[in-house]
């Protein structure tokens, strides 16, 4: 199976050239993809444990979120 | 009057493209004042939000780029940024779990790209993604430096470590008297 392709676009001849990715730059956008998919994995955990912990301080507070809101705002 | 004329134009074909190259070989033309390039992306990752990113004179590399986005996903808004990377991330792309056959409206602006002094770059873009499982309407607004008095050649075209699926687009346009 061949490598993924790039294209490069000369301006000036209007020439499109498909080259195909080298083995090194396949490994590395492997990598790039791996990284950014644990990346976004943490995030989404980040954001679900904020979730939680807003949910647990407004029910020890006893009050809704939108009546944080009118509080903060 | 400002004056666009249309530079180059590309729309990715079958089996997709890993990153888009306009002006190889320094081939932007250096006659104009400004330059628009106007995108419409999509990628083939299944993550959500995924951004696109720009570097110009070459494949990405150095430290001399800057960037502050403000986005929002949803009804949240928040922002990230960077410096002394090798791009700058601006924009978005719609992820392949995203609405079948949509793609994202991206337009970034680049001002006295031939000049001698450090170049600016702004960006505004919105994804949509009408999807309970898979997020949220994506908009994005990026402000972004490249610190280097070069004029821009090529600008290079990427998105989250993954590749641009079929129809997508890119034209590159010059702007006179702006």
């Amino acid at each position: 199976m061949p490598n993924p392709t790039r294209i490069e676009i000369n301006c000036e001849t209007g020439e499109v050239l498909e080259i195909e990715l080298t083995d090194a730059e396949v490994a590395q956008l492997e990598a790039d993809r791996i990284a950014h998919e644990a990346q976004k994995a943490e995030e989404a955990t980040n954001a679900a444990l904020r979730a939680e912990q807003k949910a647990g301080l407004l029910a020890r507070l006893g009050i809704t979120a939108e009546e944080a809101e009118l509080l903060l705002g | 009057m400002a004056t666009y004329q249309l530079i180059a134009a590309y729309e990715v074909g079958a089996g997709g493209q890993s990153s888009i190259t306009i002006g190889s070989g320094g081939t932007i033309p250096q006659t104009y004042t400004d330059l628009i390039l106007k995108c419409s992306l999509r990628n083939n990752t299944g993550i959500s939000y995924n951004t696109v990113k720009l570097s110009f004179n070459g494949s990405p590399s150095g430290s001399s780029y800057s960037f502050r986005t403000l986005y929002t996903i949803g009804t949240t808004t928040s922002s990230y940024g960077g410096s002394s990377g090798s791009e700058i991330v601006a924009g978005g792309s719609v992820s392949s779990g995203n609405t079948s056959s949509t793609f994202s409206n991206a337009e970034f602006y680049i001002p006295n790209y031939a000049g001698s002094t450090n170049k600016s770059v702004s960006c505004d873009s919105v994804t949509e993604a009408n999807s309970s499982t898979n997020g949220n309407i994506f908009n994005n607004l990026t402000a972004g430096l490249f610190a280097n008095t070069s004029p821009i050649t090529s600008i290079v075209l990427t998105s989250d470590a993954s590749s641009f699926v079929q129809y997508s687009t890119a034209y590159l346009y010059g702007v006179k008297n702006a």
